[in-house]
């Protein structure tokens, strides 16, 4: 049987791995596999089934646009969606393609396939991709109202413990996608695993701060590891992410390497913990201690479209002007511990204070404007070139 | 009487029939191809899949319905006759070391497709565990079910069966290599000859069938490459087939081919020695064949001993034959006494026929080396005066025929080589040598051991330690250990070289002291020659010091280097005749 699987041309950073362990799942069956990413016009397969996969509720354009053209150039084939969209919102999808099959969450039967990497070298996108993503662990003990995890994985359970069986052979990074390692059954020999592989290694989806101990923070330190990634999403979490940053930073990890997630934008239609000010409050503590904050905007799990929902207790000029101070004040969206940015949040008397960004520009408005050319230089006007 | 349940065999008696015999190695792609042999394939596709970490073999066999799966997987209760290839009914299992699920998807012609999966790690992991293997064979294989059909695929025709061995262990990875795993299937699986580039494979293949050798020659193609059995090379000394025929009580039990290769050096993998083959797939490895004769074997041939009876069977790890029977005995015994007659015919070979030395005489000659190729004459032509014994096999008898015939050719060829040296006129290098070497003969002892060294090969160039002789006879003399400056000073009693009045009027190519007294300008002039020629220090190619010698043409260097080695023997035999004058 001949398999074609898609990867609708959504933005994403990382590759499809639930379709990489398909295609292995596939292969496993003797059937002939094909990935492609978005529309592939100069396809010379006939596919008997099609299985396309989906991401975020808000990317589900491209997700409909490779229904549609796959469904019309090959009538016969079956077609399949999987993803977060398609488990999200299956009833949307059939409404508008009533012909095809929804597969609701994990797909179990695949999941513990070792992807099939070597498929992406016919993608231009992924050609050279060298991480291993890796989930040791699915589901969460949190229950956030937020998140998707909940729904889609469930209870949290391990599903992986030799680390080290599962490295892709000749890739030299580890991606772990695990929702939260540190409360996985195995976390200690998860990371005794990492460390002995000696790859570098990123937990992508962040370490639960209130699970962090002495033990845990020195083995994250003893790890080949870029960035720690938490989050601070309520107020209350304060003391967790002070204590867990103090442990981090003991055992060897610079502060700066700790990027800390801000949840902003939020609201579960229960009282408001998230307003402009405590939102402050929590970037104000992240300066303190010295870290990266990270601003995230909340997203409802089904919105269609992408930064239009609005908490009540944000106004759509705050949420701009987190997004402005971000552009113009932070560094790649983030706010590092730059000694003017910390003090500019510490001595901000409100949010509006705070993120701002005109009397930074006004002082260098007052400043002399720097010369384009000195005199020995006399530039080389091009006609038709606007100076 | 004691009773057996299921509890009798314990789950370590998996480890043995796996892991035990197949040794986590290459052979399971042995037991999966005869499997594939035995239900009738013609082809079968082995590649590898997701960057190596799965090695899939696939057949176009009759394949299997549901029974014949289930009956597959049963432990040692093959269904097969006794004449199939595969006979004890555990090569499914064989690749269980190697990775952590076999899967097996089969199709019988107008049945449906079927796929069942044994997790490998499971079983592994339960080897240590003392419950029954009953129970541990039924929890680590999963259901048999049924897969979907493809459009392009029909029930009624398609048949196929494909073992997937996924996601191979990392420790695995260095055994299941491309090179590795190709040189394994050629060396050991029912593959046809490369008759393009192994021509006499054709005749080869001809005489097997005449004796009803049965090859079960299968198409194997890795990564899409297809795979040949060695040799894969026409590189054959004669081109004559030595046939040999092993008969046990009147029974022909074996049929072995061989062919001399022209390399006489011992035979490497790929292309290696000779094998005992049974329906075509090898049983143990070359040195299974040469160990039967105690004596040395220089493998110098290529071959198959094919065995032709049933009564011989092979042991399960396929690396030796049973023991249980009585032909094993007398057959190795024939074996063992064949090889040993190899050997000699080898040698009386290498003693009869030096077709490689006439090359390399001929080549001398073209680049007018005619002392080597002289000497080579001399000592080729008393080799082949030689006496030698053949040995008594008839098998190899017209061997013996061919080999005199081209040891005769040789002799001939070596005369008209010698008289085309001798016409040759000498040319002045080759006088100058000889007569470089008349004088190496007649010089001091020390001299002349040191000269035997350094122009062995006939190398003629002044060389780093040229007055060792020199320095070796002042230690004797003095009994001192210094280095051969401090000797000299210390020998003949001189201590520095002062500077005249008014410079130099004339200058050596090399700068060069001078002084008086008569005793001590023996000790500077040891000294001086050393400096001149080779002072080690100074001594490299290039250097300005050296220039004129190293800017003459050969013949004035070979001038040179003959007055250098005159001007120290003189000193030899000056130092030879000095008194001792005192202890140090």
């Amino acid at each position: 049987m001949k398999v074609l699987l898609v990867e609708p041309a959504y933005y994403t950073r990382f590759p499809p791995l639930g379709l990489l362990k398909l295609a292995s799942y596939h292969r496993s069956r003797g059937n002939d596999v094909r990935l492609v990413r978005g529309i592939k016009e100069d396809l010379e397969f006939k596919p008997d089934r099609i299985e396309i996969t989906s991401l975020f509720t808000y990317a589900w354009k491209p997700v409909h646009e490779a229904i549609k053209y796959y469904h019309d150039r090959f009538r016969s084939s079956r077609i399949r969606l999987g993803g977060i969209y398609a488990s999200m919102m299956p009833d949307r999808l059939r409404s508008f393609f009533p012909f095809i099959d929804i597969h609701l969450g994990l797909f179990k039967e695949a999941d513990y396939y070792l992807p099939s990497y070597d498929l992406l070298d016919d993608i231009e996108k992924w050609r050279g991709w060298d991480s291993t993503i890796l989930f040791t662990s699915r589901g969460c003990i949190r229950n956030c109202s937020y998140c998707i995890v909940p729904t889609m994985e469930g209870r949290i359970r391990s599903v992986v413990d030799d680390v080290e069986r599962h490295v892709y052979p000749g890739h030299k990074r580890i991606i772990l996608w695990d929702n939260n390692l540190l409360a996985s059954p195995n976390w200690r020999r998860i990371l005794e695993g990492l460390r002995d592989i000696g790859l570098p290694v990123d937990f992508n989806q962040g370490i639960d701060a209130r699970l962090v101990n002495e033990e845990k923070a020195q083995m994250i330190a003893d790890l080949r590891i870029r960035h720690v990634r938490t989050a601070f999403d309520t107020l209350g979490q304060g003391r967790a992410i002070s204590k867990a940053v103090e442990l981090l930073s003991g055992s060897g990890i610079r502060r700066r390497r700790i990027f800390i997630y801000t949840l902003y934008n939020f609201y579960d239609g229960e009282s408001p913990s998230d307003t402009p000010s405590t939102f402050l409050k929590r970037i104000q503590e992240i300066a303190q201690l010295g870290c990266v904050s990270y601003p995230m905007r909340y997203e409802p799990l089904t919105s269609i479209v992408k930064n239009r929902f609005v908490s009540p207790s944000w106004t759509t000029d705050q949420l701009e002007m987190v997004a402005k101070a971000r552009r113009v004040l932070g560094y790649g969206g983030a706010f590092p511990p730059y000694k003017g940015l910390v003090k500019k949040f510490e001595e901000a008397q409100d949010f509006d204070d705070a993120f701002s960004v005109y009397p930074l520009n006004r002082d260098k408005a007052t400043q002399p404007k720097p010369r384009r050319f000195t005199l020995m230089q006399t530039p080389e006007v091009t006609p038709g070139t606007a100076r | 009487m004691v009773v057996f349940t299921d509890e009798a065999f314990g789950a370590k008696l998996l480890e043995a029939i796996t892991a035990g015999l197949y040794d986590g190695n290459l052979n399971c792609l042995r037991e999966y191809v005869q499997n594939s042999i035995d239900s009738k394939a013609d082809r079968v596709n082995i590649r590898f899949e997701n960057n190596q970490t799965v090695l899939v073999i696939e057949d176009n066999g009759c394949g299997m319905d549901r029974q014949e799966l289930e009956e597959a997987l049963h432990l040692g209760k093959s269904g097969k006759p006794d004449t199939s290839i595969g006979w004890r009914g555990i090569g499914i299992w064989s690749g269980i070391p190697a990775c952590r699920r076999i899967v097996i998807v089969t199709k019988k012609k107008s049945h449906p497709k079927l796929r069942v999966e044994i997790d490998a790690d499971g079983l592994r992991q339960q080897y240590v565990l003392s419950i029954p293997a009953t129970e541990v064979l039924t929890e680590v294989t999963g259901d048999i079910e049924e897969l979907e059909m493809g459009s392009g695929e029909s029930i009624q025709d398609l048949n196929f069966t494909m073992i997937r061995l996924e996601e191979l262990l990392p420790n695995q990875r260095t055994i299941f290599i491309e090179e590795e795993i190709r040189n394994y299937l050629s060396g050991n699986l029912p593959v046809p000859f490369d008759t393009s580039k192994f021509t006499m494979g054709k005749e080869i293949d001809k005489r097997l069938r005449q004796h009803g050798v049965e090859t079960n020659e299968v198409d194997i193609f890795f990564e899409s490459k297809r795979v040949f059995r060695p040799p894969d090379t026409d590189d054959i000394f004669f081109r004559i087939i030595i046939e040999k025929e092993f008969i046990v009580e009147d029974e022909p039990v074996a049929y072995g081919w061989l062919l001399t290769s022209k390399d006489n050096r011992k035979l490497r993998a790929p292309n290696r020695g000779i094998c005992f083959k049974k329906k075509g797939i090898t049983i143990g490895d070359e040195t299974l064949v040469a160990k039967q004769h105690g004596g040395v074997y220089n493998q110098w041939q290529y071959g198959e001993i094919h065995i032709t009876t049933d009564a011989l069977k092979e042991n399960a790890p396929r690396n030796n034959f049973e023991a249980n029977n009585d032909i094993i005995d007398p057959f190795y015994k024939q074996v063992g006494d064949f090889v040993a007659q190899l050997q000699q015919m080898n040698r009386y070979q290498s003693n009869r026929v030096v077709r490689r030395q006439i090359e390399e005489i001929r080549k001398h000659i073209d680049n007018d080396e005619m002392r080597p190729a002289r000497d080579k004459v001399t000592r080729m032509e008393k080799r082949l005066q030689r006496s030698r014994s053949y040995p008594k096999e008839s098998a190899l008898q017209e061997m013996k025929k061919t080999i005199d015939k081209e040891s005769r050719g040789n002799k001939i060829s070596l005369k008209a080589l010698k008289r085309k040296i001798e016409e040759k006129p000498q040319d002045r290098i080759s006088i100058r040598k000889d007569r470089f070497n008349e004088f190496a003969g007649t010089s001091h002892p020390l001299l002349k051991k040191h000269l035997g060294k350094t122009t062995k090969k006939g190398r003629m160039e002044l060389d780093i330690d040229a007055m060792d002789p020199v320095k070796t006879l002042l230690k004797q003399k003095t009994g001192l250990k210094l280095d051969a400056h401090e000797l000299s000073k210390r020998a003949y009693d001189w201590k520095e070289i002062v500077k005249g009045d008014n410079g130099p009027m004339l200058c050596l190519p090399d700068e060069c002291p001078q002084n008086i007294y008569r005793g001590r300008l023996f000790g500077v002039m040891i000294q001086a020659l050393r400096e001149l020629f080779l002072n080690p220090s100074k001594h490299e190619k290039g250097r300005s010091s050296f220039s004129y010698y190293e800017s003459m043409t050969e013949e004035e260097r070979i001038d040179t280097l003959m007055e250098f080695h005159m001007a120290q023997n003189l000193m030899l035999r000056l130092i030879e005749k000095s008194k001792r004058m005192r202890n140090p």
